[in-house]
C-alpha cells in the first residue's frame, strides 16, 4: 500500500492585511485541494490539522475549529511539532492511510504570525528550544543558528559570503513564486550589507515570520481518483530527535538528528545514494547557514562541502538538485504549521510537471525530498516524494 | 473585510521549577551545580534529568569556571518585559562538565572562542532564576 499526494492548494505567505483570518484560510485551501484532487469533501475520511503555536492563533484546539470552517464531521487531530509542525501533519495523514483506517485524508496547516508585533513572535519562538535553561534568559532561534553555524564557519572554512549565496539564490527563485512573502531578488552584497541580527547572521540571511495556509489531499494510491496527472506517492519518511540543548551535542556545528532522520527516509524509499537518487529538495532553511547544514545532514553533498557544490551552481535551479526552487523559507516564507506542507506542495507539483513558469525544471524528475525541522533541526521530519 | 480588532493580554504563570530547583537556586549563589550519573560519573551543566545511558542523577558542585566554544554577538530581551539590548552570547564547556552552557558574557575585555570564563553571581533581583547564568572573564 501507498499514499498519494493528490492535490494541493495554498495561500499566499506573507503579511496578511486583508482583514482575512485563518477560518477564512482553512476553508478556501481546503476547498481548493480537494477540487484539485477531484475529492467531494464526503469522502474525506479524515482531519489533520497543523498549528505551530496557540500564543499566536488563540484558538486552542484549532482541529475542531478547521472542521468547523471546512464542513466536516469525520475524525480530526492536530498535530504541533515546532517548525516541522506542517511536515508532522503530513505523516501523521499518512500513517492514518497505511494504518487502515483511511482511505482520504485532508491535512490542513496554518498559522498566523501576524496578529502580533515580530518581537513578540520571536520571543515566543525562544520558548520553543528549552524555555527555562535558554527562552526565559532572552535566548531566540537566531542566537543558537548564530552559534552553530559560526562552529561549521571555524570547522570547514565557510564564510559569510557562502552564506550570503543561499539568501540570494533562495530569493532568486522567490521572485518567480506568485505565493512567496519576498518576491524581490538580492545580492550578496546587499545581504553583506544588512544589519547584523547576531553574529555571523544578518537580517537578510534570516527567514520572515510569515503567515500562511495550505492543504493537502492524501489518498490511498489505489483510491485516489483520476486527475489525469502523474500520481506521486510518498516513498519514505523518516524522523529523529537530536539533543535539545545546542551545548548538550558532541558536534554544534552539525545536524545529527536530521541524518538518523533522512536515514529512516531514504531507507523506506530503498535510497543508497541519496545525492544521486535525490533529484529535487525542498530544504528547512530558517537561517542560510542552516541550508547548508542541512544539505550536509541530509547525504546531498559531503560534511562540509555544500558551500562548494552551491558555488558550482548544484543546487541552482538549473543544477543537478535544485533546492528550495520555492524560495524557500528566506524567500517564500516560514509560516510554521504549513511549511512542510508548502513543501510538500511544491514537490508534487514539481514531479507533476506543473509548477510555476520560470521554475518547473526541464527535464523529469524521479524523486524529490522534502526536509523540515523544529528548535535547531531538534526534531527532524524528512519525506520522500517518487513520481510514477 | 473591518479592521483587525487590537487586543492586549497580561498573563501571571505561577511557574514551577520542579526538579531543576537545585540548580537553579545555586545559579543565584553564583555556584555551578551539574546533574552527575553515579553509574558512569559524566557530569551535565546545566543538567539534563537523566543519564542517557544509565538514569538517575545526583547532584555536583563544578568548580565555577569553563572555557567559551562558541560565541555571538547580537541583542536580547530579558523576559518577561525587558527591552532589547546588546549582548555577547557564549556557549562554554564548564569545568567538569559533558556538555556546554549558554548565557551572556558581561564585563569589558576581548572574547574570543578558547578563552576562560568562570560564573558571575546576579547583582540583584531576576525574573526567572536562569537570568543568574552569566559569565565573566577569568582575570
Amino acid at each position: 500500500m501507498s499514499v498519494a499526494i493528490a492535490g494541493s492548494a495554498m495561500r499566499p505567505f506573507g503579511r496578511s492585511r486583508d482583514g482575512s483570518s485563518p477560518r477564512d484560510w482553512i476553508g478556501a485551501v481546503s476547498a481548493a485541494a480537494l477540487a484539485d484532487a477531484a475529492v467531494d469533501r464526503g469522502d474525506v475520511d479524515a482531519l489533520v490539522v497543523g498549528v505551530e503555536s496557540d500564543h499566536l492563533s488563540l484558538q486552542l484546539s484549532p482541529a475542531a475549529l478547521a472542521a468547523d470552517a471546512i464542513g466536516l464531521d469525520c475524525p480530526a487531530v492536530r498535530v504541533e511539532m515546532g517548525g516541522a509542525t506542517g511536515a508532522a501533519a503530513l505523516h501523521a495523514g499518512a500513517m492514518r492511510i497505511l494504518a487502515g483506517a483511511a482511505r482520504i485524508v485532508l491535512v490542513v496547516g496554518v498559522e498566523h504570525a501576524s496578529q502580533l508585533a515580530p518581537a513578540e513572535v520571536r520571543r515566543l519562538y525562544g520558548l520553543s528550544f528549552d524555555a527555562d535553561i535558554e527562552g526565559m534568559a532572552g535566548i531566540e532561534p537566531v542566537h543558537l543558528y548564530a552559534l552553530s553555524i559560526g562552529a561549521h564557519m571555524a570547522a570547514h572554512g565557510t564564510t559569510a559570503r557562502d552564506l550570503a549565496a543561499v539568501a540570494v539564490k533562495n530569493r532568486s527563485n522567490a521572485a518567480l513564486n506568485p505565493n512567496a512573502h519576498r518576491r524581490e531578488a538580492i545580492t550578496v552584497d546587499a545581504v553583506l550589507a544588512s544589519p547584523v541580527v547576531s553574529t555571523p547572521y544578518r537580517t537578510l540571511d534570516c527567514s520572515p515570520l510569515s503567515d500562511g495556509a495550505v492543504a493537502l489531499v492524501l489518498a490511498r494510491a489505489d483510491a485516489a481518483p483520476r486527475t489525469g496527472r502523474r500520481t506521486v506517492r510518498i516513498a519514505g519518511m523518516g524522523s529523529a530527535t537530536d539533543a535539545l540543548r545546542l551545548g548538550d551535542r558532541p558536534a554544534i556545528h552539525r545536524f545529527d538528528g536530521k541524518r538518523r532522520a533522512a536515514a529512516a527516509a531514504y531507507r523506506m524509499a530503498g535510497i543508497e545514494a541519496p545525492s544521486h537518487a535525490i533529484d529535487v529538495a525542498e530544504v528547512y532553511d530558517a537561517f542560510s547557514g542552516a541550508e547548508l547544514q542541512s544539505i550536509e545532514a541530509l547525504g546531498l553533498a559531503p560534511d562540509g562541502a555544500a558551500a562548494r557544490a552551491l558555488a558550482d551552481g548544484a543546487f541552482a535551479p538549473d543544477g543537478r538538485l535544485p533546492v528550495n526552487l520555492s524560495g524557500g523559507l528566506i524567500g517564500q516564507g516560514g509560516a510554521p504549521g504549513a511549511t512542510g506542507l508548502a513543501q510538500a506542495a511544491t514537490l508534487a507539483r514539481i514531479l507533476e510537471g506543473r509548477y510555476w513558469p520560470g521554475l518547473q525544471p526541464a527535464r523529469s524528475l524521479q524523486r524529490a525530498l522534502a526536509d523540515a525541522h523544529s528548535g535547531i533541526a531538534t526534531v527532524s521530519v524528512v519525506t520522500v516524494l517518487e513520481g510514477a | 473585510m473591518s479592521d483587525p480588532v487590537a487586543l492586549a493580554f497580561t498573563w501571571r504563570y505561577r511557574r514551577p521549577l520542579g526538579a531543576l530547583a537545585p540548580f537553579f537556586g545555586a545559579l543565584g549563589e553564583g555556584r555551578a551545580l551539574a546533574a552527575r550519573c553515579a553509574v558512569c560519573g559524566r557530569a551535565w551543566f546545566p543538567p539534563r534529568a537523566v543519564c542517557p545511558d544509565h538514569g538517575a542523577l545526583e547532584w555536583v558542585e563544578l568548580p565555577g569556571t569553563g572555557t567559551v566554544v562558541a560565541l555571538t554577538e547580537g541583542t536580547r530581551a530579558l523576559p518577561p518585559a525587558g527591552e532589547a539590548s546588546p549582548v555577547r552570547l557564549a556557549l562554554v564547556h564548564m569545568d567538569g562538565a559533558e556538555n556546554a552552557a549558554l548565557g551572556p558574557l558581561i564585563g569589558e575585555g576581548a572574547a574570543v572562542v578558547g578563552v576562560r570564563v568562570q560564573l558571575v553571581p546576579p547583582d540583584g533581583p531576576v525574573a526567572h532564576p536562569i537570568q543568574a547564568l552569566r559569565f565573566g572573564l577569568v582575570r
